[in-house]
């Protein structure tokens, strides 16, 4: 699952009234949703509200998603008193989001939030927002993240099946097959089983509920006739006394309705006492006879005129029946006043016949017909007062008035209902019916604990559960099971994949595999026995190839010890020719000139004679040198040296030889130095001069006018340093055609001149190829009948290390 | 006249020997010429000179040799050394004046050149030491 481009792909609206409207929406189908969902336990709203926080993330982003689920929390919380679903939900939905966005690991993230916010969240929500018993540690640390882990894990599956990672947009994460193929398969075998689940628990739960409120109700309209009964019965005996009593001659006389008061009471009747009165109020009789002689008991004359079940009877002309209250006397006990007006023939009401009887009688019926287990039953009268009860705490005579119950009570609710009470052990809610007792208007409460009347419901919300469970289970499992053969041959064709080794493959053949693996498989094994034969051939020819690269190797190596030896062969007999020309070329050119600036008078002949010897001497002298330069340099026989020079210093040296033969040319020779007076630099000097001599020679020998210049300067302006030296001359030119023939060797375009000059033609060749070696540039610009202008350039040899000045 | 200048020149080829003494002849100096660097140095040892040229190329300890023997020897290390040699690759100068010598010539080289340059030589060496030689010594070469 790709976190960071699940938190990409939210699309939040951007104006705030659609956030808001948007954010409306979404709380209100949530306090919907959870107003009506059947909570049973944690787990089921834990799925909707994962589902549901994921589409209002998507929706309208994780701020506006978090308001949504803590409004509908709170709401969820209040009205079904589940203290934790709602919270788990709400503050998994904000961390995961937060943790998705932040990239983290959102089970590690789940744990510490439960640890470091859930808890004490949940205390402060439900201990001092929501005042009830503080949650158990156990549920604290244990049960919440728990559950919040099983939301987590719902979450990853249900993006795992709605964002895949495979998108088309951008590489997927790497992931092995095996987890690939587990995530599928859990997600998908997972999920359709978890929805089939709930919606069959959710029809169960409908069908069990339903029974369970026709149950209550029976039992509760049974428990009421039962009660209605006895008091009915009461009310009859005493109407029936009263109506004996019709003939007022009678009803004076008190031993008379005493023991006829008796008889009625009985050993076993339901009545504690009973009395007669007389119109006044006066009790004129009672029983039983310990009730007439005690003192502050019923004797006769006792005024009871105050009492309801006198005034009601006497007032209306209808029996009575009393609410509860503590009777007078002896015993104390809590008594019912059942009462019936005595009326004479003529209509007249003479007086009042009541009979108390004990609750206990009904605290007993109770007891005994409410049924076994969580049932609870309690009967209250029409002042809304404690008469007797069986599973309540309260005691008989409690008034409940402005209680949860007491609510209830003067709802008349008489259709089953859930009711959450607030007992010691916290909230627990109890699927609640009424039922009234039609003499009295009282009402009869029975109640079962809701847990106990779904028990069945929760036992398929488990199953459902746990078969979602084994069904992820079962998957992982079977995924794993069923790509067993494919991953080892899957893991094979990688090992091939990497050695290209063949023949390891034909194991494969045996397995049951898939025909268009088997196919696969067998077209590889070909592909690499044939790669295998092929590899050897390329392996012999390559055995030869190397074979015949060694010979030739050898060959050559052979090859450059000769050329190497012939070389510097050539090298000694080039010094040897040089210096054996060199030397007899001395003592001519030497003589001549000693003959020629003798004192001794010569003939016209005689000096041009040795004008002619000395100048051919000269050229002579040039001829050797140039060829022995340019076959040296053929050879390669030429090293350069390095030494720090001025070169200014070398042009200086060279015009102050060419200046006395410019001069008598009628030449000019110049210098534009443009750099610093002083300025150093690094390379050949020799060579240097040698080139500059042979440049500007050229210059002077073929100029007939005008001048020769010698320009330098140091550029800079590059990468790197470079010397450059300009000869310019106002010479003939040269021709275009002619610009790069003059620098090969023996070319001189005016050969008539050669012999009048002395040359070779050898001196630009030269110089070029030396330039060349020193690692410069020499090129020629030139204009016929303007001039023509050598430049060159030579790299700095700072670099290297430099050799001792010569 | 305080003394003529003393020249000693030492070269195996007779010819270049010969017209080379004429030719130093010229700058009025005393020259005497030798055919090898042993020769130069048994004449250094009975006389000093104002100037040594030496070729390089010789029989019977070369001019290298002769470099190194007056530049290690007590009373000539001073004097000084010119080469007039046919080798002429860079490297032959380099090493000659790294030898020793005070100055490096090619053969062949030009006359009037030659004598400037010895004449620029002597002017030093007399300038520095005075004359070094006394008149009237013998010169091994009958010019």
């Amino acid at each position: 699952m790709d976190l960071a481009r699940f938190t990409a792909s939210i699309r939040v609206p951007t104006t705030l009234s659609a956030r808001i409207a948007l954010t409306l929406l979404f709380t209100a189908l949530a306090v919907a949703a959870d107003w009506f969902a059947p909570v049973i336990f944690a787990g089921h709203s834990l799925v909707l509200g994962v589902v549901f926080y994921w589409i209002a993330l998507r929706t309208i982003g994780p701020n506006c998603a978090l308001f949504v689920i803590s409004v509908t929390t709170l709401i969820l919380s209040i009205k079904w008193g589940q203290p934790y679903s709602g919270a788990i939900i709400a503050f998994e939905g904000l961390w995961v989001g937060q943790a998705w966005r932040n990239r983290r690991n959102p089970l590690l993230a789940d744990l510490l939030y439960w640890i470091l916010v859930g808890t004490p969240l949940s205390w402060f929500l439900y201990h001092q927002v929501y005042p009830i018993p503080r949650p158990s540690l156990y549920h604290a640390l244990m049960v919440q993240p728990i559950n919040g882990l099983i939301a987590v894990w719902i979450a990853y599956m249900a993006l795992e099946l709605i964002h895949p990672s495979h998108a088309e947009d951008g590489p997927a994460p790497a992931q092995s097959f095996r987890v690939f193929l587990l995530k599928r398969y859990v997600a998908f075998g997972t999920f359709p089983v978890l929805v089939a689940g709930l919606l069959a628990a959710r029809t169960f739960e409908q069908r069990v509920l339903a029974e369970a409120r026709d149950n209550l109700q029976s039992t509760a309209r049974h428990l009421a006739a039962i009660l209605s009964r006895e008091i009915y019965l009461g009310s009859s005996a005493v109407q029936l006394i009263a109506s004996r009593q019709s003939d007022d001659r009678w009803y004076g006389d008190t031993p008379r309705l005493n023991t006829e008061l008796d008889s009625t009471r009985g050993p076993a009747g339901p009545f504690l006492t009973m009395l007669a009165t007389d119109a006044a109020g006066h009790v004129t009789a009672a029983s039983p006879a310990m009730a007439r002689s005690s003192p502050g008991g019923l004797g006769k004359g006792i005024l009871v005129a105050d009492r309801e079940y006198f005034k009601f009877p006497m007032e209306t002309g209808r029996p009575y029946v009393s609410g509860i209250f503590r009777g007078r006397g002896f015993g104390s006990d809590l008594l019912i006043a059942i009462s019936a007006p005595v009326v004479t023939h003529s209509g007249e009401r003479i007086g009042i016949i009541e009979g108390s009887l004990p609750v206990s009688r009904l605290d007993q019926l109770i007891r005994e017909d409410t049924p076994e287990g969580t049932w609870r039953s309690l009967l209250t009268d029409q002042n809304q007062r404690v008469v007797a009860s069986h599973g309540f705490e309260h005691t008989p005579l409690t008034r409940l008035t402005n209680t949860a119950l007491g609510r209830l009570l003067q709802n008349k609710q008489t259709v089953p209902q859930r009711f959450t009470d607030d007992l010691a052990e916290g909230r627990v809610s109890f699927l609640s019916v009424n039922a009234t007792l039609p003499e009295t208007g009282w009402t009869l409460t029975v109640q079962r604990s809701w847990g106990d009347a779904l028990q069945p419901v929760l036992i398929a919300y488990s199953l459902m559960l746990a078969v979602t469970v084994a069904t992820a289970l079962l998957a992982s499992v079977f995924s794993a099971w069923s790509i067993r053969d494919f991953l080892k041959t899957w893991h094979e064709l990688i090992a091939f994949s990497r050695t290209l080794q063949p023949a390891k493959l034909a194991t494969s053949y045996n397995r049951n595999l898939p025909l268009e693996f088997r196919e696969l498989l067998q077209n590889l094994d070909h592909m690499a026995l044939r790669l295998g034969s092929e590899q050897q051939q390329r392996e012999k020819l390559l055995a030869e190839l190397e074979s015949r690269v060694k010979d030739r190797t050898r060959e050559l190596e052979h090859a450059v010890v000769r050329a190497q030896s012939a070389d510097r062969a050539k090298s000694a007999f080039l010094a040897t020719v040089s210096h054996e020309l060199r030397t007899p070329l001395t003592s001519i050119i030497t003589g001549t000139w000693l003959l020629k600036s003798g004192a001794t008078a010569k003939t016209e002949r005689e000096i041009r004679t040795l004008s002619t010897l000395e100048k051919s001497s000269q050229v002579l002298m040039n001829v050797i040198s140039d060829v022995l330069d340019y076959s040296k340099l053929e050879a390669g026989g030429v090293t350069i040296a390095r030494s720090v020079f001025q070169p200014d210093a070398i042009i200086a040296d060279v015009v102050s030889i060419l200046t006395p033969g410019a001069r008598a040319a009628g030449l000019e020779v110049r210098i534009k130095s443009q750099h610093a007076p002083g300025t150093t630099w690094v390379g050949d000097q020799i060579r240097l001069r040698q080139v500059l001599l042979n440049l500007a020679g050229n210059s002077v020998k073929f100029t007939t006018s005008g001048y020769v210049e010698i320009e330098t300067w140091i550029d800079a302006t590059g990468s790197d340093r470079r010397l450059r030296m300009i000869v310019r001359d106002t010479g003939p030119g040269i021709p275009a055609d002619h610009l790069t023939k003059v620098f090969e060797p023996f070319v001189q375009l005016d050969t008539n001149r050669v012999m009048s000059q002395g040359g070779t033609g050898l001196g630009l060749s030269i110089s070029r190829k030396l330039v060349v070696m020193m690692g410069g540039q020499l090129t020629l610009r030139s204009t016929v009948g303007e001039g023509s202008t050598f430049e060159f350039w030579l790299p700095d040899a700072r670099a290297e290390p430099t050799a001792p000045s010569a | 006249m305080p003394g003529i200048p003393t020249i000693l020149f030492a070269d195996d080829d007779p010819a270049v020997r010969e017209t080379t003494v004429d030719l130093l002849s010229l700058t009025g100096a005393q020259v005497f010429a030798v055919a090898s660097g042993r020769a130069a140095s048994q004449f250094l040892e009975k006389q000093g000179v104002d100037l040594i040229i030496t070729d390089m190329a010789m029989p019977d300890g070369d001019g290298n040799w002769l470099i190194a023997w007056v530049r290690f020897s007590a009373q000539h290390r001073r004097t000084r050394l010119v080469v007039i040699s046919a080798h002429a690759a860079p490297e032959n100068i380099a090493a000659g004046l790294q030898a020793g010598a005070d100055d490096y010539l090619i053969k062949p080289f030009e006359p009037q050149h030659f004598l400037t340059t010895v004449e620029r030589h002597l002017k030093v060496a007399i300038a520095a030491h005075g004359n070094a030689t006394g008149a009237g010594s013998r010169s091994p070469t009958s010019l």
